[in-house]
Formats: structure tokens, sequence, C-alpha cells
């Protein structure tokens, strides 16, 4: 099938099977390796985009339910080189160990704060639930998430 | 061999496109059980048919008469849409809990009960509420059944070959007066599968002592089932939390797993502690 | 100190963050096939037959690899050294199938998807032979062939000699199961080999714990010299032992040389669950001997521990364990007798800790059994056993340096509120049917390398580069948990400069010293020391330079930060950048610095962990309600990192004691799904609270540190299971304390 939809902004034709899985159009047809596969069944949250502005399992989302779609990935928070806030609060609130959660986990975090300005950690981690993250015990996560909340409420 | 992808934005070509489906073709929803049975059993369909374009199949319409709710909406946005309302609160409790966020912004109710997993949440309650499912086949022709004959076992389904479940209907004035809420256990406090899944219904009078009660138990059999000895058990009393002890009774006989007969007193009383 | 002691975010962030870190599996090379594995659906037999017609049919399909088609290479996956001498039992496809998981054939193709459906397309015919499944089918034998035995090891061993008995002599039993664990490192595992046959050079790319392990064990297989197999260590998403036996490194490689192009291999988390690594299932009976005073004078261990489909590193992994039993606590007399089965599950390897968190639930099982037979406090009853400050850890002979057990326990057991907690919980229980509240304590210690094991050493290199900036070479394989940052913290710190001003290369048998691998917590404590004294030669170097560009005796030139300065002409304020530049340009020397290291100690490393628990009594559902862990770290590099390692660690241990099973069904099948293996997520977890004591510092660590990776995982799960006990009253020595046992357990014995 002709699959045209629109990743971080940018339109995007590819030619591919509607089974194909969104991970695989976004890694390997297009590239952006920021999206990982944990699991390849909606357990860990490794692969967290945006769909429409809400937080989606790519692993669990097929081409043929893509067309005319917003996808954001990782790789379009960062705006003219300048990180998103949440991107970095995670880096300075030492919520990045081995790092391979934290791409799935701050498109979560995205989803959460464009629906919820100012949550509470209870919320953020119930927001997070389906993002596993095995080295830490989540608090600096929630610390990040929350000061990114407090950052953006301020810039307003 | 190329699968061919159906993608209405109608429901007049969804009518066409249903009856292009062989044996062979799947039906894609939310995607969130489809994809991992595709991959698992490496299934070659001839054709897949894509629900995402049709819009209709996302509304829902709640009145003071019916809650009409389609089949592709989100578990999010169902449990946005009848969250607080007493006699729907079962349905808010159980889509809200389906898995983690980024499963409820995917997983559909039709998907859900479609897919009939012994282990979903939403089959007991929407037989607990008296739903019924309107089925769209081949050409377009649609026929209501209650959603109680929907399931045919663990993960079949009796609907035939182009059909496809478009909404969801549930008469609110028979509930009216009617308390429902929906409780899980599983293996932890979110992002769980249902080890028990219970939905109840209690219609209460200005003292608090139940009239009627009506159960739905899910996650234990194939298929959701009533549970009649428990719902006399509270009739003429009112929802104390120690009756959870009884009412734990009623599950002997009902399951194999020891766990489960064991754990099912927790479940009444976590359940019986939102009537409070 | 400047830096040292002050917190920064691990090295790579920035890219973390943005999504621009390149894990192996993110890597791409030209020409490079993708490769799906096939693997035994049987626990034990001979594959008779593989059909691979079909999949050899279908487009794109560059090949398809087995026993019968395919040279036999033959390796030792936990063979990390070229001198260990064990045998090559596993072969890369196997024609004897040991476990559900294990490899029978590979399909490469031109990508993933195609690989994936021709691989489902390979039929496999098998003859099968009677399975061991359990440890009492293992022991049985059932699953030995003609002249097998079914105990593959068995020894006994003491330390110490036994006291005479004492009349009041009080003894304790206590049994301890222990079940299989997954790693669930978020990236499964992974290698991306790039073979250039002209040349017979082969580089793989995978995120593994010692490159030099890979390198001989992958060059001993395809007898290729070492010097013509480059490994390169890349960004790991987490290993916790997983990632430091080797699996898809020799599959990939054997592979790439088969095909003569590159290959990528990248198992899913089925995959992985089956067919990788798990943490042994051990059966342990512990009986400890005390003074009525409760002077603990005497441990004997019986323990069972099955290898699962291969020996791999079992025998080593139970030998060890004793030797970490005499980590924490004073044991005058400690003896242990071992047996080790081979059943037909997935292959048992290392886990984060390597048999310390193991033998830690057995002691602490026993000694909170113990505090009850003695009727003392268990906080009381470990500060007055643990080892202190002059001790010597009693197996190995070293001393155990400036270990803080004792402060780790007296001061978890105020911040923790211990008494006031333990007395609401009494109260609490009294007043509810339902839900029953325990507070407990555990502690537990590890070791800094493996010496003296084994001889241990480490190297390190470094160039000052024209601008006075730093190039770091050293063997380290940063897991994820921040060894980068803190080495270039450690080089910072010498040289008195800027962190941005040091560059640190990782682990790449092209460029980097020998080293055996990041493992042993021998990372920042052993490699660490090297990498900073290698700094502190390399300041003496620029300071000789700088003398001969001054011509002075080096003795009047000091250090002021980063610049060199004399005590008899203040006027005189040399760069790093000028000494360089004056040494290329007039001396015709590159200012560089070597080290090499060997470690003579070992010093005591330990943490206690306090752990608040709520168990549900009518569904067996266990809520962690508050979390403390204190330790005994030496001087911390980088305090944020190492919190965030003991968070992690008690993320872990409250899954190991609560939850996390690999069970194997009657058929053989292994759990393969995180769906069905519960890990903690965020609302699962309370704030998990840390306190680090500093002033333990090692004699040898960089700064005096000490590790603190492992050893922050060996309180952690005996916490919440003594807290559990402590709640019911309960006796439970199977882990995890599932809801199901629980449940068992209140339905039997009541609560």
């Amino acid at each position: 099938m002709k699959l045209e939809f629109f990743v971080n902004d940018e339109a995007v034709a590819v030619e591919t099977e509607p089974q194909r899985r969104l991970l695989d159009i976004l890694r390997e047809d297009l590239g952006l390796t920021g999206t990982k596969e944990g699991c390849s069944e909606g357990e860990c949250g490794a692969c967290t985009v945006l769909l429409d502005g809400l937080a989606v399992h790519s692993c669990l989302t097929l081409a043929a339910q893509l067309q005319g779609r917003h996808v954001t990935t990782i790789e379009g928070l960062e705006k003219n080189g300048e990180l998103d806030i949440l991107q970095k609060c995670f880096v300075e609130e030492i919520a990045i160990q081995c790092g391979f959660c934290t791409t799935g986990m701050i498109m979560s975090a995205k989803a959460l704060l464009l629906q919820n300005p100012n949550p509470t950690p209870e919320e953020i981690r119930t927001a997070l639930s389906g993002n596993i993250c095995r080295c830490s015990g989540y608090l600096q996560i929630v610390n990040a998430v929350r000061r990114a909340a407090d950052e953006m409420g301020g810039a307003q | 061999m190329n699968t061919v992808c159906y993608c209405p934005n109608t429901m007049e070509e969804l009518g066409r496109d249903l009856g292009q489906l062989t044996p062979d073709s799947l039906i894609l929803a939310g995607g969130t059980d489809l994809v991992l049975r595709l991959r698992s059993r490496n299934l070659l369909p001839d054709a897949i048919l894509s629900l995402d374009g049709v819009p209709q199949l996302r509304e829902i319409e709640i009145s003071p008469e019916r809650a009409s709710i389609g089949a592709m909406a989100t578990m999010a946005r169902v449990k946005e849409a009848v969250d607080g309302l007493p006699d729907l609160q079962a349905l808010a409790d159980a889509a809200g809990g389906v898995g983690s966020p980024q499963i409820r912004n995917k997983g559909t109710i039709g998907g859900n009960v479609a897919n009939a997993s012994a282990a979903a949440d939403l089959p007991p309650v929407l037989w607990l509420l008296d739903a019924q499912a309107e089925i769209m086949g081949p050409g377009g022709a649609l026929r209501t059944v209650s959603v109680r004959e929907l399931p045919d076992g663990n993960q079949r389904n009796t609907l035939a070959v182009g059909e496809v479940v478009v909404r969801f209907l549930i008469s609110r004035a028979p509930l009216a007066g009617w308390r429902s809420v929906f409780e899980k256990l599983g293996h932890r406090s979110q992002v769980t599968i249902s080890r028990i899944g219970m939905a109840m219904a209690l219609k209460q009078d200005a003292e608090g002592v139940i009239q009627d009660a009506r159960i739905v138990v899910g996650a234990i059999k194939p298929v959701p089932f009533p549970l009649p000895a428990a719902e006399e058990i509270l009739r003429g009393k009112r929802p104390d939390p120690e009756l959870a002890v009884s009412l734990g009774e009623t599950f002997k006989g009902n399951t194999r797993r020891v766990y489960k007969e064991n754990a099912a007193k927790g479940v009444f009383q976590d359940t019986l502690l939102r009537f409070q | 100190m400047h830096l040292i002691g002050t917190d920064h975010p691990i090295q790579d962030a920035y890219d973390k963050a943005t999504g621009r870190a390149r894990y192996a599996g993110d890597m791409t090379l030209p020409g490079m096939a993708h490769i799906a594995m096939v693997f035994s659906t049987i626990p034990h037999g001979y594959v008779t037959a593989v059909d691979d017609s079909q999949a050899q049919a279908m487009e794109g399909v560059y090949g398809v690899f087995h026993c019968f088609n395919t040279p036999e290479y033959r390796f030792n996956r936990y063979r990390s050294q070229y001198s260990q001498e064990l045998p090559d039992e596993e072969p890369v496809f196997a024609r004897h199938v040991r476990f559900v998981g294990d490899r029978v054939a590979a399909v490469a193709a031109r990508d993933m998807e195609t690989a994936r459906r021709a691989a489902a397309l390979v039929k496999v015919e098998y003859q099968p032979l009677p399975a061991a499944l359990t440890f009492e089918e293992a022991l049985e034998g059932k699953n030995c062939l003609e002249g097998e035995e079914a105990i593959k090891l068995e020894y006994s061993q003491e330390v110490g000699a036994p006291l005479p008995e004492e009349a009041d002599t009080v003894s304790v039993t206590a049994a301890t199961e222990l079940s299989r664990l997954h790693h669930a490192a978020m990236e499964t595992h992974v290698c991306v080999a790039d073979y250039v046959p002209g040349a017979d050079e082969l580089t793989l790319y995978s995120p593994n714990q010692s490159v030099h392990g890979v390198r001989t064990v992958v060059a001993d297989m395809l007898k290729m010299p070492y010097s013509r197999v480059r490994v390169v260590k890349t960004t790991m998403g987490g290993s916790f032992g997983a990632k430091q036996e080797w699996t898809t490194e020799p599959v990939a490689a054997a592979l790439a040389r088969l095909l003569r192009r590159p290959v990528k291999l990248v198992y899913d988390r089925a995959a992985v669950m089956r067919s990788i690594v798990c943490r042994a299932p051990m059966r342990a009976e512990m009986t400890m001997k005390f003074r009525r005073d409760g002077t603990l004078l005497d441990i004997h261990l019986e323990l069972l521990s099955d290898a699962g489909g291969y020996i791999a590193n079992s025998a080593d992994y139970v030998r060890t364990l004793f030797g970490k039993m005499f980590r924490c606590y004073r044991i005058p007399h400690g003896s242990i007798h071992v047996r080790l089965v081979s059943s037909n599950t997935p292959v048992s390897g290392s886990f984060r800790g390597w048999s310390s968190p193991e033998v830690a639930l057995m002691l602490e099982h026993t000694m909170e059994k113990a505090a009850k037979a003695l009727d003392m406090d268990p906080v009381q009853l470990r500060v007055k056993n643990v080892l202190l400050p002059g001790d010597s850890d009693p197996k190995s002979g070293l001393p155990i340096e400036e270990v803080r057990t004792r402060e780790c326990l007296l001061r978890g057991a105020d911040r923790f509120a211990w008494e006031e907690n333990r007395r609401a919980d009494a109260a609490f229980n009294a007043a509810n049917s339902r839900y029953r509240r325990g507070t407990a304590v555990a502690c537990g210690g590890h070791g800094n390398t493996y010496y003296p094991r084994y001889k241990d050493f480490a190297g390190a290199f470094m160039r000052v580069c024209e601008d006075g900036s730093v190039q770091v070479e050293v063997s380290i394989h940063d897991h994820g948990c921040g060894t980068g940052a803190a080495f270039q913290m450690i080089v910072a710190e010498a040289l008195e400069l800027p962190l941005d001003r040091v560059r640190l290369k990782e682990a790449d048998t092209a460029h980097t010293p020998f080293d055996f691998g990041c493992y042993a917590s021998r990372g920042t404590f052993l490699v660490g020391r090297a990498t900073q004294l290698c700094a502190q030669r390399l300041r003496e170097e620029l300071r000789a330079a700088a003398a001969q560009k001054l011509g002075v005796s080096p003795d009047v030139l000091f250090f002021q930060g980063d610049t060199v300065r004399s005590k008899d002409d203040p006027s005189v304020v040399l760069s790093y950048k000028d000494i360089a530049w004056y040494s290329l340009s007039e001396l015709c020397q590159e200012i560089t610095a070597e080290e090499k290291y060997h470690t003579s100690t070992n010093p005591g490393v330990t943490g206690a962990h306090f752990a608040h628990v709520e168990v549900d009594t009518w569904t067996g559902l266990t809520r962690v309600l508050d979390y403390l862990a204190v330790h005994d770290v030496g001087q911390a590099i980088n305090p944020a990192m190492c919190v965030a390692q003991v968070q992690g660690a008690a993320q872990m241990g409250c899954g190991a004691a609560l939850r996390e099973e690999l069970e194997i069904s009657s058929s053989g099948m292994g759990t393969s799904s995180l769906a069905k293996y519960h890990l903690m997520n965020a609302p699962d977890l309370p704030v998990i609270q840390v306190e680090l004591i500093q002033d333990g510092c090692s004699q040898e660590g960089p700064y005096g540190a000490k590790s603190i990776g492992e050893v922050s995982y060996v309180p952690a799960a005996p916490a919440v299971a003594a807290a559990v006990n402590q709640a019911l009253g309960s006796d439970m020595g199977r882990i995890p304390m599932s809801p199901d046992r629980i449940l068992e357990y209140v339905a039997k014995e009541g609560c």
C-alpha cells in the first residue's frame, strides 16, 4: 500500500505492506532509530511515540492504521537544536542511566504534559505505568517530569 | 503474496469492503491484540481491513435514555465519556483499567469484545449492563445481538466472515437507580491482566439496603458468567464489606484455581467498598 | 577535590535523551544480512532433520544454517579468559538440543521481516529424549544419557575450625528456595558482525561486558588470530550480568564468516527470555549456631543448584557463592556442601551480584529465624555479628579494611524509625483482619574485584592533545550506570581539568588496553585506580616537559589548576596546551602515559536495606510502603549515579522478592513474555530513600572509592522477603513470595 502520513510534522510517503509495524517504518525505512524495541508486545513502553498527540506503542501500530495521521517521535522534540524541556530535565535530574527506556519514557511524559500540564507525582507514575525502567527506582524520572511541568508553567 | 489493505472511510465503504473478506482476512481495530497474534502465529492474511478511517465508528453518544458507543472508541475515550455516571461507572472502571495508557489510547471497545480473551475486562461489564452489539455484515446489512452472544470460548467469537461490530448500545432506562462498579485483581496495581474481573451493579433504597443485585465475573471461565448465588446474598442487605467472606464462598466450584477461589473474597470486598 | 563527590549525568545523557545514542541494534552496514533464529521447541532430544527448502526458496533469503549444513563451531559461553579451562560444550547449531530455546537454525535475509517469515517456514524434526525439568527429575538423572551422571559437581569445603559445642548453643535451620530470574535489561541481546574476507578481519559490535572475553572465545572458535578479531563494546542498554556471557556474538561471528558479508543478529524479548541466560534456581538449607548472647559461631550450607541446559558458569558460580558468604558477618567456622545438576531448562548464568544476593537470601532468612529463636531485635543481632574494621575476610584472608556495615545498620534503623515502625505494625496488625504490615532489615556484602580468586590487573593509556585536552583509552564497559562519567571525573580530578576537557574511549580491542571486563564490581575500584594513577603519571610527564621548556628542575614546578607554575618565578604560567605544543614541536614527543596496575586488596563493601510492606492476606498482593537503603561506598565518585543505581537495585529486589519468576511449564516452555514476567513499574514503588556512608574509604580504590552496582542489589530482596515474613508471622523461604504462594500459606497456616 502507499502510506502517506506525517512524521514530526513532515509529510512522508512510503510504499509498504499494511501489516508493517510503525516501529519498523520509523527505524528501518526512515532511519529514526531513537524509538526502541524492548519487548515487541506493548509491555515495556520503549517504543512509545505520539499518534495524533496520544502516547501509543509503535510496535503495536500497523501501516494500515496510519493513513493521514500525525506521528511524533523523540527526534521531533528537539526544535532548532534546542532540547525540549523534558529532555533537558531528564538529563539534569540524572533520570537517564542505560537510556534504552528513556526515549519512550520521555514520549509518555510528553503525552501526559500535553493533557495535564500540572500533574501530581502519582499522576506521573500512572502516566508512566506502561514504561519499564530496569535501572532506576523511577524517582529521578518522576522528578524530571515534575520539574519540566514547573518550568513549562514558569515559561507561560 | 501481497496483503490487500481495505481502508474504508465511510459506513457504506465499510459494508462494501466487508463483502471482500475471506476466512484468511483480518479486521484491524486498535491492533493491540491483533498485532501480537499476527506475529506470534506468523499469519499472512490475504487482506487487512482497517477500521481506522471511518469516523462514525468512533462516535460516543450518551443521553439519559441510552449510551451508544462506536466500536472504535478507545478505552481512554470510553472511560472519559462515562466516568461519573453511576449506572455506567463499571464501564469507566473497566476501560480505565485496561493495560497501560498507551494501550488505552489505542485499544478499542470493539476489539476488546471481538478478540474475546477470557481475561478481557469489557465483556463482563457489557454483559452486566445488558448491552447490545450492532453488527454490520457484508454489503452493509445490520443486525443486533446481545453482547452475551458474541463470545464463543476463549479468543473465539460468533461473528461470521465479513461481520464486524460497529457499535454498542446500552439502554439506560432499565438502569435507573442502579450503580455499577468494576474491580479487577491482577499481578500488580496497574498495567496487569485480570486474574479476576468483577462487574457488580446494585440497586439500593434510600437507606442503602440492596433491593436488587447483578454480578458478572470475568477472567475465570472462557466467557463471563453471572453469579446468582452472590446476588442472592446481597439482596435485602447493605453493602457491608464483611459480606465479602460469604460472597467469596460462591466462587467455589466455579474455578479450579485455588488461588482465584481464595482471592475472590478480596475482590468482593474491594467491590463492596466502592458502594460505601 | 573539585569534581569527585559532585553529581553528574551519565556521559551520554544528552544523546540518550535525544534518541541519538547509537546502540548496536541501531547500526546498519552496507550489504548487511539480517538474522532470524530457529530455536528448539522441545526440551531434550536430537534434531533428526531440518527441511529448509521453503525458507531457501523465499526471495531475499541469503541462506539457512543448521547442524546438517554448517561446520560444527563450538564454544563455551562463559569463558572470558584465555587461560580458563572450560569445555567447548555449546555448538552454534545444536543437534543434541538441551532446552526449549536451544539454537537449531538461523536464516539470513536481506531484511528482518523476510528473515523472520522464512524462519517460520523452517521445519525441524526431533527425536525426543526424556527431559528433566525440575530439581527432582534432574537429581534422578532422568535426562542422563549412557554414562552421564546426574550430579555434575559435588564438593564440600570449610573455612575456619569448628568450635567445641557449648551447652547452650542455639541452632537454627532455614530452608530457602530461589526461582529463575530474567535480567530484563531493556535492550535485548544484539551483535553486528562485519567480516572482510580479503583481509580475513572480523569486527564484532555488541553490548558486552568484556571485549577481550568475546575475542578469546570467538577467535578460538573460528581459529582466527586474535589480532584479526576486533570486538567493540557498544552503548549498552543494561546488562545486570546477562551480557557477561557470549551467545549472540559467536553466532553472528560464525554467520558473517560463512556468508562473507556483515550480519546483524537481534534477539527479541521472547528469544532472550528463552534462549539467553537466567539466574539459577537454587535450593538451600542453612544452619546457624549461636551462643545464647547472639554471637554467631558456625554456619553450614547445603546447596543444590541447577545449571540448566549447559553447565556454563554454574560450577564457578556455586564455588563463588561460598566465598561470598563471608563478606558481611564474622563467621568463625563456615562449611558448605554443594550439588549441581543440569536440567533441560534455560541456561543459568551470571546475575548482578554473582551469588552474593543468593547467599544473602539464605543468610538473612536464617538470621531472621535466629532473631526469633534468640528473642533478639533483628538489627541488634546483626550489629553484634557484622565484620568490623580490623577484621579479615576469613576465606580470602584479606583485610576487610574500613567497613561500615555497623553504621549502615544503626543509621538506617534511626532514619527508618525502626522501633516506632515495628510497634505501629503490631498495632495495625492487631486491628486488621485483612491487611498485615511488616518492617524488616537485611544486610549483605560483596567485593570490588575477584582478587584473590584470580590475579587481577588493569591498564590505562592517555595522551594530551595539542590543545591541552586529554584523550583516555581504557577498557571500560559502561552498562548504563555511568562508569564513563565516573572515569572522566577521575581523570579530570587528577589533572584539575574541567570535565569536558577529558574524552574517554570505551572498550575496543583494537584501541584500548587488555582488560578482563566490567564484572565482579572491578570497574571503578580497579580499572578506576589504574586510570587515576595513569592521570597522575601524565601530569608528571607534563611537569617534565615543562621543566625542559623552562630549563629548570621539575622540583621547582607545581600545578595550579590546569597550569604549571614555578616556585622561583611567579611570572611563569604554562598551560597544558603550551606544554603539549612545546613537546610536540620541540621535543618531537607526544605527551602520553601508560599505567599497568595490579591489585592486592579487596576491602569489605556492604549495605543495609530496610523495607516496610503491607500484605493483603485476602489476595496475596504485597505493597512496598517505604524503603531505605544505606550503603558503605567509600568515597562516592558521582553520588547521584550511585543513588540511582541503589534505587534500581531496590526495584529489582522488590520484584525478585515478590513476583519475578521464570516458570517452566510441563512441556519445558519457559515464561517468554513481559506480560507474564511482572516487573515493578512506577506506581508499584514508593520513594526509595538512599543514604551513602562515605567515610569507610578503601586504601586502593580511586580516591577511596568502593564498589556499588552489585552490592546494592545484595540486601534488597532479603529485606523485602523478611518484611513479608514479619507481616505474616511466617517463615516462608520460597522466593518470590508471589500472591499465589502467600495465599497458599495463609490458607494453610492462617495469619
